[in-house]
């Protein structure tokens, strides 16, 4: 399967290692990392540069999920439990 | 211990833990869609698989089943396991040809290869109720056709032992279809108590093509209930026809004992004195009397109450009629219980 292109990595002169986000709602959702598409749920293991990032889940008809994330380098965070809600 | 209550253990002890089989297979299947939903791959498809692997005695019912496969393709398309993903769309597909992913649930990635493989794979399915209660004649059993992609089929019902009962229905599918059979055969008569086989057969089978199924009918008939006739007519409410004869028999009693008493009362009364023999013919006189008012008075028909009469027998008979035309309807009409089994694959060749 074609995995969506993950958020391109910003220049890393001090070649930190990066976090890994994992992302799933229900229903499904099209998921935004600061304000770039990245694809839809479920993302897996999407590498994010360690620091706070907007995420945003939405979908037509639904409220959206907005939250700022604090990825720590070489976290593995999960965000699984997103259940977005009809307007 | 007494030998009964170790049996009665023992089968407790078997009862307690087929439940615990059967609940496992649904309970695995739980554990399955929260591992998929916490993108715990592997896990899911282990538990998904295990749910669906149990034997057929506590496996899960087709409802849960599909979602199952469904669970488990989605979860081995996340972990790149495309060729396990097309095989468990392909079970669902044969399992229900008109089950659909939820697509709130399952995202574009999984909803499109589900339909790719639901047009790649030709599949028929029958959708039965297992009891039907139906009148032959009045009411319908009714079986859906269930096809993954338009096909031409042929629907017929035949005895246990291969002998033709009918044909239901020949030509295309697109998605569904309802065929009926009013309970007759051929020859017009509710059918015969018995096992009957419903199947639904490709008209042009093809080695990939979709294979025949089968389901199983136990047919019982019941005799249906009739009515009661209506109860005969009495008086009342019937009038009476003539009139009564008891004036009549008065006047001849009247007469007759004072004819009697005209001749025996001098000779009582008067001892020794002599009776005239005149007494005898005021006696008769008044004997006659008496019959002239017995005759006079005997029973007539009553022409009226005849008429009235006549008419009530009249719509007597007809609700009689009506009665047993409505029973030797309902006996035509023989009720019909059909108890359908679980739907097989038909052997190929059988037909």
């Amino acid at each position: 399967m074609k995995r969506p292109a993950p958020a391109p990595l910003p220049a890393n002169p001090r070649n930190v290692e990066p976090g890994l986000l994992s992302i799933n709602a229900i229903p499904w959702g099209s998921v935004s990392l600061d304000g770039r598409p990245v694809g839809n749920t479920p993302q897996i293991d999407l590498p994010v540069v360690p620091g706070p990032h907007r995420l945003r889940v939405e979908r037509e008809g639904y409220r959206p999920y907005d939250r700022v994330i604090d990825v720590a380098s070489g976290q593995r965070l999960r965000i699984t439990d997103i259940a977005l809600v009809e307007r | 211990m007494p030998r009964a209550t170790v049996f009665l253990a023992l089968s407790l002890l078997l009862a307690g833990a087929r439940v615990s089989r059967a609940q496992s297979a649904s309970d695995l299947l739980g554990q399955g869609v929260r591992a998929y939903q916490a993108l715990e791959y592997d896990a899911a498809a282990a538990l998904l698989q295990q749910s669906l692997g149990r034997d057929s005695t506590t496996s899960l019912a087709d409802s849960l089943r599909a979602r199952a496969l469904t669970y488990l393709a989605a979860t081995e398309l996340f972990r790149q396991q495309r060729d396990s993903a097309v095989a468990a769309f392909r079970q669902l597909v044969m399992l229900n040809p008109r089950y659909r992913p939820d697509e709130l649930i399952f995202p574009p990635q999984v909803t499109n290869l589900f339909q790719e493989v639901r047009r790649a794979t030709r599949a028929i399915a029958f959708a039965v109720p297992p009891v039907t209660a139906l009148r032959t004649r009045v009411e319908r059993f009714t079986a859906g056709v269930l096809v993954s992609s338009l096909a031409d089929v042929t629907v017929t019902l035949a005895r246990e032992d291969g002998t033709p009962v009918r044909t239901l229905y020949e030509g295309p599918v697109a998605d569904s279809l309802a065929v009926k059979w009013d309970g007759l055969t051929p020859a017009g008569t509710p059918a015969d108590n018995g096992r009957y086989v419903l199947r639904v057969t490709p008209r042009t089978p093809t080695a990939d093509g979709p294979r025949a199924r089968q389901v199983v009918l136990e047919v019982k008939q019941e005799l249906p209930d009739t009515l009661s006739w209506p109860s005969p007519l009495t008086t009342p409410p019937l009038l009476p026809e003539r009139t009564s004869t008891a004036p009549a028999f008065r006047s001849l009693a009247a007469g007759l004992a004072t004819a009697g008493a005209v001749v025996a009362l001098p000779s009582i009364m008067a001892r020794g004195k002599d009776a005239t023999g005149a007494r005898f013919a005021v006696g008769a006189a008044v004997g006659i009397s008496g019959f002239v008012g017995f005759f006079a008075r005997k029973p007539r028909s009553l022409e009226a109450n005849v008429r009235a009469n006549a008419s009530q027998r009249d719509a007597w008979k007809k609700k009689l009629d009506a009665v047993k035309t409505e029973n030797a309807a309902r006996l035509r009409t023989m009720r019909l219980i059909v108890r359908a089994g679980p739907e097989t694959v038909a052997e190929r060749g059988s037909q």
